[in-house]
């Protein structure tokens, strides 16, 4: 292929095909997620340049595409909705998804992969579609494109020119590959054999685990032409395949040696480094394991993040104890992470031993001033301390650095409400829930009280309706 | 009082439409209403907005004085308008 950009965020492949100028091709999107959603852009004002109040009351506020957060259009992109604009743009005319073998193995997994997608479509409620099975694949229309969702051996033979859109998330599973990078280039190869490739780590976030950071340069190596003599390279990155497989099966001489077999093919390799560092450091050889985690670093510093260990997905999990000995892990590595220490506030937090928690995020906040995380999580162990000004305070200094954190403005609301600051609360809880947490019950339930405590009743009547769907799904959500 | 400067809002066949972008939902105003909105350009006291409206509306009793202060109490508690310290 003539055209290969590798990149972090997945969403950053609209902006190469925007600039190329592409219209009207096939995307086959390669992903352990669906990254089309409705993108709530439509701008409210819009509704009062009409000329009639007949117009005006047809269109109800309540539809949930309307941009209510007061943020750009283009702020409103990201990694989980990028396609959408893409197709509004006229520049996939059909899109194929491709998903994880696994993702449909059995009829459960396919039927809970088309639940998947017709709750996507159908959030539009201006959208209405049909999503059938065939052939172990599920069919769609989105507007004028086809949607195919299957499996990379059900993908069809793809003649003209396509946009090959690859996440390195869909070839781990559980911590592992579950495919070869070689046998998915020679099978894809076959499918679709021109177009322009998009490769997105997505490691942010903790969708790919940092370890195989590295499939999505081997997959660079494996599709872009213009290289020269990558044998070398993909070598090293097998032999690296090698070791991280047998350090997952604890086997860690073995992987020692297929490191180092990788490094003498590859020395400046920072994913080889930053595997030396784990394996070291689960050995038991913190020196070198500290040595060779900034020798990665200084190669890319791209492996000095948030999720360059297992805690934040841990966390996700509730596996808190084993999220706070990543944390600490990586705190023996690199002392000086002001994330390590935002985190660990979060768990001791969570655990409601305020005290460690403040430690850390004085921690946190010691070497990064700018932590709207430290600020915020401060100011809810403040606020569960009864300490409200300093709670508001806190909240306030995270929302001046990252106003639209729902976070952040659900308990600052939460703290007006405290202080029997209804008419604050209700701004603050309003802005959590234009920010993200729209069908959060408990943000619902909050203003229903807050409309009570205000006597304003017809709000409150509406609210009890919007608290009571949102805990009934919440509720459905909890027993699945 | 004042508006509140976040509320977006237009005139339409002779009805203050205002836009509540944070509660996400739209409100037209009566015409007495849309009077007081629209009056709302300079910042006023309540009693200074029950005596433009009388004038305007050619009617002072009690029962108006009564309305006036309901609509203004209304907008206060939903946060269409602020009261101006100083």
């Amino acid at each position: 292929m003539d055209n290969v950009f590798v990149m972090e965020n997945h969403n950053e492949a609209l902006a190469y095909w925007r600039r190329l100028g592409v219209k009207d091709k096939t995307l086959v999107h390669i992903d352990s997620h669906f990254d089309f959603a409705w993108i709530t852009d439509s701008d409210p004002q819009a509704l009062l340049s009409l000329k009639s109040l007949e117009g005006f009351k047809k269109n109800s506020l309540m539809n949930p595409l309307w941009n209510l957060s007061g943020r750009a259009k283009e702020e409103l992109v990201h990694i989980g909705n990028y396609i959408e604009p893409a197709i509004k743009e006229g520049i996939v005319g059909e899109f194929f998804w491709v998903v994880p073998d696994f993702f449909c193995s059995t009829k459960i997994r396919l039927r809970r992969l088309k639940n998947q997608i017709r709750d996507s479509l159908l959030r539009n409620p201006g959208f209405n579609t049909k999503v059938v099975t065939e052939n172990n694949c599920l069919k769609a229309k989105i507007g004028k494109v086809n949607l195919t969702v299957c499996s990379l051996e059900a993908l069809p033979r793809i003649e003209s020119d396509a946009l090959l859109d690859i996440d390195v998330d869909y070839f781990v599973n559980n911590n592992a590959l579950w495919l070869h990078p070689d046998t998915f280039a020679r099978i894809l190869k076959q499918k679709v054999p021109r177009g322009l490739v998009t490769i997105a780590y997505s490691v942010e976030g903790g969708f790919t685990p940092i370890e195989y950071k590295f499939i999505g340069d081997y997959l660079l190596a494996l599709f872009d032409d213009s290289l020269s003599d990558t044998a070398q390279y993909r070598q090293a990155m097998d032999s690296l395949i090698k070791a991280a497989e047998a350090k997952k099966n604890k086997a860690l001489l073995e992987a020692e040696s297929f490191l180092k077999e990788a490094f003498v093919l590859c020395p400046d390799s920072a994913a080889i480094q930053y595997h030396f560092s784990m394996l070291y450091y689960a050995l038991g050889l913190k020196r070198p394991a500290r040595d060779y985690y900034w020798q990665a670093v200084s190669k890319d510093g791209s492996y000095r993040t948030l999720y360059n260990n297992r805690g934040p997905v841990l966390e996700e999990n509730s596996r808190l104890h084993s999220a706070r000995r990543e944390y600490e892990k990586m705190l023996e590595l690199d002392p000086e992470n002001f994330h390590y220490y935002a985190r660990l506030g979060n768990i001791f937090s969570q655990k409601k031993d305020w005290g460690r928690a403040l430690e850390n995020y004085a921690a946190a906040l010691r070497l990064h001033p700018r932590s709207h995380e430290a600020y915020a999580g401060r100011g809810y162990v403040f606020l569960k301390q009864k300490r409200l000004d300093e709670a508001i305070e806190s909240f306030t200094q995270s929302l001046t650095l990252n106003p639209h954190n729902p976070y952040a403005n659900y308990w600052i609301g939460a703290a007006y409400m405290n202080m029997k600051q209804y008419t604050q609360a209700m701004r603050s809880i309003r802005c959590a829930l234009n920010n993200g947490f729209f069908t959060l019950p408990q943000a619902r339930w909050r203003l229903v009280f807050i409309y009570w405590k205000n006597k304003v009743y017809n709000r409150m009547c509406d609210e009890i309706k919007y608290a009571c769907i949102a805990s009934y799904y919440d509720s459905i959500k909890r027993i699945a | 009082m004042c508006r509140n400067e976040a509320i977006a809002w237009n005139v339409i066949e002779d009805k203050a439409v205002l836009l509540d972008r944070a509660e996400g939902r739209a409100i037209i105003l009566n015409e007495v209403g849309s009077y007081i909105w629209r009056s709302l350009d300079t910042k006023m006291a309540a009693s200074e907005i029950i005596a433009l409206v009388s004038q305007h509306f050619n009617s002072g009793n009690i029962r108006i004085e009564k309305d006036i202060r309901f609509f203004l109490d209304e907008l206060l508690r939903r946060d269409l308008i602020r009261m101006e310290e100083g």
